[in-house]
């Protein structure tokens, strides 16, 4: 995953936009992590990672709901295209997933 | 069945294959084949309002992949687009379609090129379903002048 110099957002206040949005997620989300880099098209982006409880994820049709639902709750509260001119994108992987897989980037602080 | 709903269940396909042991090549042949039926969704619907139905394949060649991204990334900025007096779920509708495309757009190129990333069955079917419920979405506000102002963007860029 490419990272770039992130100099032209306020990183402070981009966590605590976060922070905020992420309170509001529920209890089907068991962590958020993010970067600022750029997409495949070279634009600024906000990149999320979003680690899903196993219920959540298990049964397909709510993984759908979850997972819009998670999506417009970041797009609409922190509005990053809006504010920092940083496009969001989501991925979405279940905690049992995590588990096995255990890379760094999806793993807690 | 039109292509791009054989696509869209082709995506479903690949992404349940082999749930014991998924393999990258489905799982990532499945993201690239849900951005795929979009993209031809949003371009049968445009070339749909040209007369001459012979013309058309001509015409759905004409879009490009990248200028589509960048145009469905501006209908989430609401100071190019206020939609002001415009229906708010209506409004909100297109941007969930919008948005779906341009995370659609991003993932496909990392499915099809980014030999870096692995793919869990999670990650490639929340794409996929991403992709249902910009179909049903979309079907739900497609004669809406918004709408249709949306597909016209996706071909021509404005001025200045």
């Amino acid at each position: 995953m490419p990272y770039t110099p992130t100099g032209f957002v306020n990183q402070e206040q981009l966590a605590n936009a976060v922070a905020r949005a992420a309170a509001k997620l529920g209890s089907d989300v068991v962590r958020l992590r993010y970067n600022v880099g750029t997409d495949t098209s070279g634009e600024p982006a906000l990149f999320f990672r979003i680690v899903l409880s196993d219920p959540a994820s298990k049964e397909e049709e709510r993984l759908a709901d979850v997972t819009g639902r998670i999506a417009t709750i970041l797009f609409d509260e922190i509005r990053p295209y809006e504010t920092w001119g940083l496009y969001p994108y989501f991925s979405f992987r279940s905690n049992s997933e995590q588990a096995t897989r255990n890379e760094p980037e999806w793993a807690p602080v | 069945m039109s292509y791009y709903d054989e696509l869209l269940y082709q995506a479903l396909d690949l992404v349940h294959k082999n749930p014991a042991a998924p393999t990258q090549a489905d799982l990532r042949r499945g993201v690239s084949a849900a951005y795929y039926a979009l993209f031809h969704k949003l371009i049968s619907e445009t070339t749909a309002n040209w007369t001459r139905a012979s013309s058309r394949n001509s015409l759905a060649r004409m879009f490009q992949h990248t200028a589509m991204a960048k145009a469905s990334a501006r209908i989430s900025d609401s100071k190019l687009f206020p939609f002001t007096g415009e229906n708010p779920l209506v409004v909100q509708k297109l941007k969930a379609v919008s948005q779906a495309f341009v995370q659609l757009h991003d993932k496909r190129e990392i499915a099809d090129y980014d030999n870096s990333t692995l793919w869990t069955p999670t990650e490639a079917l929340a794409e996929v379903r991403t992709a249902f419920k910009a179909f049903v979405t979309w079907d739900t506000i497609r004669a809406e002048n918004i709408a249709q102002e949306y597909l016209v963007s996706l071909l021509i860029k404005p001025r200045g």
